[in-house]
């Protein structure tokens, strides 16, 4: 699948003497099966960007498309729709639920979809033996370490097999052993044709990439393809 | 349960009634910015109309119900006439009210259910207009209900057979030599099978619309003739008799006809709302189309289905 951004403006408290201006103007192209990475130092507007390329949250003007569908208009019910069915999210601080097991958290976006139960456990421990959580399906995600929380992070986004795969910076907060692994995970999507895109800091990530976005104070310097 | 549930429509109605407003005149004005705000507030507002005119379509069986449990109650009642005429200043008009309305709110019901299949919000506006417009309604309805329940009280009423029982009957009980509740039941069945015939015919043609709504309201008028002058003298085995509350009790299947009846000479209405309000572009109008479709072909087959009830009905009273 691929996505268009055209002059995406998100200023957060418009009008009040805190207003942010997140992202100006930012226009974007990424092609299907382009893995996408976006640097740039904090707080210039990577996260914002993910957050409306991946219907989060809707911008202060401008547009976004998803296979020349203009979908940014589209209301809170049908971005839902896109984002349960063609849509993964990868979360810096994972975002788990704390009260919920490993696999019922996997489990959770299928929850919505017709499935049985059965079928959702099922799913749910079949991705999470090939991402190595195999012994930990049933603890509590508190109890878990933070690779290890970001591994069943990454087991919940790719559940419903998305076509595209949001990342805000998947290895920042993980050790470099779960790096690596997760860096291993977007290999493996790359090489199955996702579209991926991904904020990081994460040099060896940067290089698997097939486009690279700088931000800087929320505007897009000219994409770098390789 | 009635009167709780009157009441809090009542008030969800009112507290409902400003947000409404701001979307309503905010909408098309507001920029993008502003926009997903006011789309929180639809949902919300969404949420609760949905709720009120859930309670009152839930209500309109349920007023015909909870009255019927008075029967015991009121001296001289026999049937729900008794009840009626127990407090007969809101009654006999609120009847008319609980056969109309569910039609207003259908139609709103049927504007969302388009709106909710478009990816815009393309009726959003028209939504909340159609609800400003239907609340005074809404309110009377609500406010019918408390006023009914709260002043019931066991007076002496008359029986039905005392009230509607009465010489002279609106049809003849002879027209040139043939029987009046046989050609009543005659013109009744002959207008029903023009109508449905044209219920199809408005899935293809235009005109077909136009038909329904035309002959939907002699038929409807000729519908409650035939209920009160044929079909409960004859269903109920009573000549004499013609109160169609006895039928309705007595003859459950009656209430099924007579349901099914309603829905198909309701449907050319709801579709005239939403022809109106339910094409705002070329996805609303899509799905308009494809809706008034599925509805009338819902509305033929209860029209088939209840004249196909009403034969078979009508067989068993003369075999």
């Amino acid at each position: 699948m691929k996505i268009r951004a055209v002059n995406l403006t998100k200023t957060y408290f418009k009008g009040s003497p805190h207003e942010v201006s997140a992202l100006r103007n930012a226009s974007i192209d990424i092609a299907e099966r382009d893995f996408c990475l976006m640097t740039g130092p904090s707080g210039s507007g990577k996260t914002t960007l993910l957050c409306l390329l991946g219907l989060l949250t809707k911008p202060t003007q401008g547009k976004v498309y998803i296979d020349d569908e203009e979908v940014s208009s589209y209301s809170d019910a049908w971005q839902t729709k896109i984002r349960k069915n063609k849509i993964g999210f990868i979360f810096q601080q994972y975002n788990l639920l704390p009260q919920f097991t490993a696999w019922e958290n996997v489990a959770l976006p299928n929850l919505c979809r017709e499935t049985t139960a059965a079928e959702r456990k099922q799913q749910a421990l079949q991705i999470m033996t090939d991402l190595g959580l195999k012994e930990r399906v049933d603890f509590k995600v508190a109890s878990l370490s933070g690779g290890e929380q970001q591994r069943v992070a990454v087991a919940r986004a790719l559940i419903t097999d998305p076509e595209i795969i949001f990342a805000d910076e998947p290895t920042a907060a993980v050790d470099e052993e779960t790096a690596t692994a997760i860096i291993g995970i977007f290999k493996d999507l790359k090489q199955k044709g996702k579209t991926i895109i991904v904020s990081t800091h994460d040099k060896s990530l940067i290089k698997e990439g097939t486009m690279h976005l700088t931000i800087n104070h929320g505007e897009i310097q000219a994409p770098i393809r390789s | 349960m009635e009167l709780l549930l009157s009441i809090s429509a009542l008030v969800l109605t009112i507290g409902v009634l400003f947000p409404v407003t701001r979307i309503y005149r905010q909408w098309n004005t507001s920029t993008e910015a502003e926009r997903p705000e006011l789309e929180k507030t639809f949902y919300l507002a969404f949420a609760a109309v949905i709720i009120i005119l859930g309670i009152r379509l839930f209500l309109v069986p349920m007023y015909f119900w909870t009255m019927q449990g008075f029967v015991p109650m009121i001296p001289g009642a026999m049937c729900l006439w008794g009840v009626f005429d127990s407090v007969p200043e809101v009654t006999w008009g609120s009847l008319l009210l609980k056969f109309v309305l569910p039609v207003v709110f259908i139609g709103w019901l049927l504007l969302s259910f388009i709106n909710g299949k478009c990816k815009t919000h393309p009726l959003m506006q028209n939504m909340m207009a159609f609800f400003i417009a239907i609340v005074p309604l809404v309110l009377i309805d609500s406010a019918i209900d408390i006023y009914v329940f709260s002043k019931i009280t066991p007076l002496q009423v008359s029986c039905c057979s005392d009230a509607i029982d009465v010489w002279n009957r609106p049809v003849p009980g002879v027209i040139s030599g043939i029987s009046g509740q046989t050609l009543i039941v005659v013109a009744f069945l002959s207008l029903a099978a023009f109508y449905t015939l044209f219920l199809f015919l408005a899935l293809k043609r235009r005109i077909g619309h136009a038909l329904t709504l035309v002959l939907s309201i002699p038929l409807a008028a000729v519908l409650v003739l035939t209920i009160t002058e044929t079909f409960t003298p004859w269903l109920l085995n009573l000549p004499f008799h013609h109160c169609p509350f006895c039928l309705f009790f007595e003859h459950p299947l009656s209430i099924l006809f007579t349901g099914l009846l309603w829905f198909g000479l309701a449907t050319p209405w709801l579709l005239l709302i939403t022809n109106r309000l339910g094409r705002e572009n070329a996805e609303s109008k899509n799905v308009e189309t494809q809706t008034k479709k599925s509805m009338l072909t819902y509305a033929g087959f209860s029209m088939v289905i209840a004249l196909a009830l009403i034969a078979v009905d009508l067989m068993m009273v003369f075999t």
